[in-house]
């Protein structure tokens, strides 16, 4: 098995074991924060609204001009 | 509805039409974005300028938002956060060990992949389009 695939398969099981939390999450009872929930904490203080937006336009200019 | 974990309906205020003008006219435009970025190419004015549309929309967005915004931010638990953050820790982990554990083809970040995906113009505005969703929601939020 090559680095590349040993590489991919990681990426792979790290997709999958999201998915995994996004299900527990949907079919619990308040454990684990839903989906939709997850950007509650950005709603909280400023900073972190500033930062997490600072982050999401690195995020856009490193994708699709950079 | 628990404003933390998202668990539980709210049904107190009724129901809201799902689709109102305003809604169809952000979804035209923003897939219409979508298809504007995914047509060009980057290292290229055209995609700096098309990507700096959304940027500074963003940051106008955020001054805005912050300065009409004077509420006291409410106390948030951490647990139901901690799959999220262990999810997140391990993604990042990889990722810094892709970049930093040698060549780029036997080590392939989410970038490189990214890279792969985005030789389909579709598939790539269907990543400015989720982009622009995310952004959209951490605006609003």
């Amino acid at each position: 098995m090559t680095w590349r695939s040993v590489t991919f398969v990681v990426w792979t099981v790290l997709g999958l074991a999201t998915l995994v939390v996004v299900a527990l999450a949907m079919a619990g009872r308040g454990r684990i924060a839903r989906p939709s929930a997850l950007l509650f904490p950005v709603s909280t203080h400023p900073v972190v609204r500033v930062l997490v937006v600072l982050g999401w336009m690195w995020v856009g200019w490193h994708f699709f001009a950079r | 509805m628990d404003r933390v974990t998202g668990h539980g309906a709210d049904r107190s205020s009724g129901r809201r039409p799902v689709l109102t003008a305003a809604r169809v006219a952000g979804l035209v435009g923003a897939a219409a974005y979508a298809g504007l970025l995914a047509s060009t190419r980057p290292f290229t004015v055209e995609a700096d300028v098309v990507t700096a549309v959304a940027l500074v929309a963003a940051a106008s967005a955020v001054v805005v938002r912050l300065a009409g915004d004077r509420s006291v931010p409410d106390g948030i638990g951490w647990r139901p956060y901690l799959p999220w953050l262990v999810m997140a820790a391990a993604v990042v982990a990889w990722e810094l060990a892709c970049f930093f554990g040698g060549a780029r083809p036997s080590h392939p970040t989410l970038s490189s992949i990214y890279d792969i995906v985005a030789r389909s113009e579709a598939a790539k505005a269907a990543v400015v389009l989720a982009w622009v969703g995310l952004g959209w929601a951490l605006v609003r939020t």
